[in-house]
């Protein structure tokens, strides 16, 4: 059980600025994801923690103490990789057992708790093969196994389900969470899978380019993006970014005059927060999710017209792809929208939803929650 | 049908092909160990022959008491196996420093490694010798041993590196992360994975020391320090030419090689398969 705190951290292969400054603290027993595209340096930040990459510079602290110059094996933690890395010339049984070995823990100690973490993953059967004698799911099984065992301090996942295909990793994930829910051991987990993200985190970190992006449970992190890159990475499909210029309405409101044509209201609990952007261009974002293809515009709803170039099948809902002022966006629909495809439809928005981005720095303009 | 058969004449091509090969190698071992069991008489009869009907050990017997050979045979243990287990010690070591650590002029190290093995042994032994009088390790075993490691090192520790080279670094920061420390990870870990890697350079390390004659030659000149091959040619310039004692002594050179190879090479084909990263 620890607290984890990241100072600072930063990490120069040469003139390559992998880690840049991260300030991190993470609470004891708390599961917190690290997520960006790839080459942003998660999988760095994570072994500078295990202690596999010496720090350029900051301070990484276990419960208040500075760790920085600890080997591994002095750090007590437990790390999955996502090459698995089981020894392959030892059985599974070995496998789990060689850390409780190093550590000269007795013969019934070491069996005690192999079965009881094998009984928690249910490989108890495969104790005595080679880990070539193993599936792809079986092996993620026994590489969590060996972390387990050890009992550490925190658990460093890195891309631990990326091998898997996708019904597996499904299933992984929840296991993963059960597993954290009955061990209450700290997680750091590292993944660029948002879903994976979303779904396993109590904190999400978002990184690029080596630098922590935004900090926030999974729904603050979706739902209040700190910047254009946030929103555009967290939530699949994607987000819509449209170019738009922020008027004044009749009556004192607010409106967006979207540059592909359309004009739409921006609600009246926002006024405030976006008026400094008044008369400027700005970027409008808004999920699939809050666009849809209007049927027959009844209630005369804020949309803008566009034509449907693709109608995708999800299973209940579908997606309609369109192209609004040279930008690609997409909108929910109805599954038998497809005979729809080429045609100019309505696309309402829930403006409610909206985020308004400054065009420059690509910043999220914050609105006051209600 | 015609798949089976097909199948049938390939396997019959490969196992004629292995007897073949087999008899080739096999048979001077054959008749050198057949002639050392034979009478005189019939090893300088006219007409050779194959078996003998009369096998005995007289020869054994004459080598080992009239000579020093016995003693002889202990020193080539000794030093052969001092040098196959320094050399792989050191040879480990240096081809895993030179695989995970990063210093400037690696490659150049582990280049010219390779480019000194190069030297054939006779080129540079006048050399040697000077340096082995200077530090006074003339007629020595140590100097022996230290000298057939050295012309075994580079080779090795060229193997040796491709081997860790090969081996997932992953593994060895598991084992850390595991709880090891990082000897405890090369020697749990890595080793065993490189294991084939070992007994090759094991193998080749004793073989060279094994078989030298031109080091013992120069550096030893004490009749009870020196080794099989330069006993063995003693014997052969002594006296009147013994037949059956020189194939005996051929056999007795021979054998520990042959037991030492055969027991060795299980491990070396054996492997571990892969399994353990991915897959
Ligand atoms: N040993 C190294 N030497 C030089 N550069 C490195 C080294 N390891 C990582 N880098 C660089 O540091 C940056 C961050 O790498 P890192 O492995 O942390 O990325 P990541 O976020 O884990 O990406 P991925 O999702 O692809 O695993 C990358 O630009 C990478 O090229
Ligand atoms: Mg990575």
């Amino acid at each position: 059980m620890a607290e984890v705190i990241l100072e600072q951290l930063c990490k120069n292969y040469g003139t390559v600025e992998a880690v840049r400054d991260v300030n991190l603290t993470i609470a004891d027993g708390e599961f917190v994801v690290l997520v960006g595209p790839s080459g942003c340096g998660k999988s760095t930040t994570l072994r500078m923690v295990a202690g596999l990459e010496e720090l350029t510079g900051g301070n990484i602290k276990f419960n208040g103490q500075i760790v920085n110059d600890l080997t591994p094996k002095q750090r007590n933690i437990a790390m999955v990789f996502q090459s698995y890395a089981l020894y392959p010339h030892m059985t599974v049984f070995k496998n789990m057992a060689f850390g409780l070995k190093l550590k000269g823990l007795a013969k019934d100690e070491i069996k005690r708790r192999v079965a009881e973490a094998a009984a928690l993953l249910d490989i108890s059967e495969l104790m005595d093969r080679k880990p070539r004698e193993l599936s792809g799911g079986q092996r993620q099984r026994v590489a969590m196994g060996r972390a387990i065992v050890r009992q550490p301090l925190v658990f460093l996942f890195d891309e631990p389900l990326s091998n898997l295909d996708a019904a597996l990793r499904g299933q992984m994930r929840v296991e993963i969470k059960r597993l954290h829910k009955a061990l209450a051991t700290t997680i750091i987990y590292v993944t660029h899978d948002q879903i994976e993200a979303m779904t396993l985190a109590d904190r999400i970190v978002v990184m690029n380019a080596g630098r922590v992006v935004q900090v926030g449970d999974p729904m603050t992190v979706y739902n209040r993006p700190i910047d254009k890159f946030v929103a555009a990475f967290i939530g699949t499909p994607k987000m819509n970014f449209l170019a738009a210029r922020l008027e004044t309405a009749g009556g004192g409101g607010l409106v967006l005059q979207l540059e592909g044509g359309g004009t739409l209201p921006v609600p009246e609990s926002r006024t405030r927060a976006y008026q400094p952007y008044l008369n400027k261009a700005v970027e409008m974002g808004i999920r699939p999710d809050h666009l849809s293809v209007d049927d027959a515009g009844g209630s005369e709803p804020a949309g803008f017209e566009a034509t449907i170039d693709v109608v995708e099948v999800t299973g209940a809902g579908a997606l309609a792809f369109f192209s609004f002022a040279g930008v690609d966006a997409a909108a929910q629909c109805l599954p038998r929208d497809t005979a729809r495809a080429g045609q100019r439809v309505l696309i309402a928005a829930d403006m409610e939803h909206m985020h308004l981005i400054e065009t420059d720095s690509g910043r999220v303009v914050p609105v006051e929650t209600a | 049908m015609i798949a089976t058969a097909k199948k049938a004449g390939l396997r019959l091509w490969v196992y004629g092909t292995a007897a073949l090969l087999t008899t080739i190698c096999g048979f001077p071992l054959a008749w050198l160990i057949l002639t050392s069991i034979k009478p005189d008489r019939e090893i300088f009869a006219a007409i050779p022959t194959f078996w003998t009907d009369r096998p005995s050990l007289d020869a054994y017997a004459r080598l080992f008491e009239e000579t020093n050979y016995l003693t002889y045979f202990f020193n080539s243990i000794v030093v052969a196996g001092s040098a196959t287990l320094l050399t792989i010690v050191v040879a480990t070591l240096a081809g895993y420093a030179i695989t995970r650590y990063r210093f400037p002029g690696r490659e150049t190290i582990a280049g010219g490694m390779l480019l000194t093995y190069m030297f054939a042994p006779i080129m540079i032994i006048v050399p040697f010798f000077i340096l082995m009088r200077g530090i006074g390790l003339t007629d020595s075993h140590v100097g022996l041993v230290l000298s057939y490691t050295t012309f075994a090192l580079p080779f090795s520790m060229w193997l040796l590196r491709s081997f860790f080279q090969s081996i997932p670094i992953d593994l060895e920061h598991a084992a850390m992360t595991d709880g090891a420390s990082r000897p405890q990870a090369v020697w749990y870990v890595i080793v065993p994975l490189a294991l084939p890697g070992v007994i090759a350079v094991s193998i080749f390390t004793f073989i060279v020391a094994w078989n030298d004659y031109i080091f013992t030659f120069i550096l030893i000149t004490s009749d009870d320090l020196k080794t099989l091959p330069v006993g063995l040619f003693d014997i052969y310039t002594s006296s009147v030419t013994d037949w059956g004692m020189i194939t005996a002594a051929g056999v007795v050179i021979t054998l520990p090689a042959l037991v030492f190879f055969v027991f060795v090479q299980r491990y070396l084909i054996s492997g571990w398969g892969a399994g353990g990263v991915k897959g």
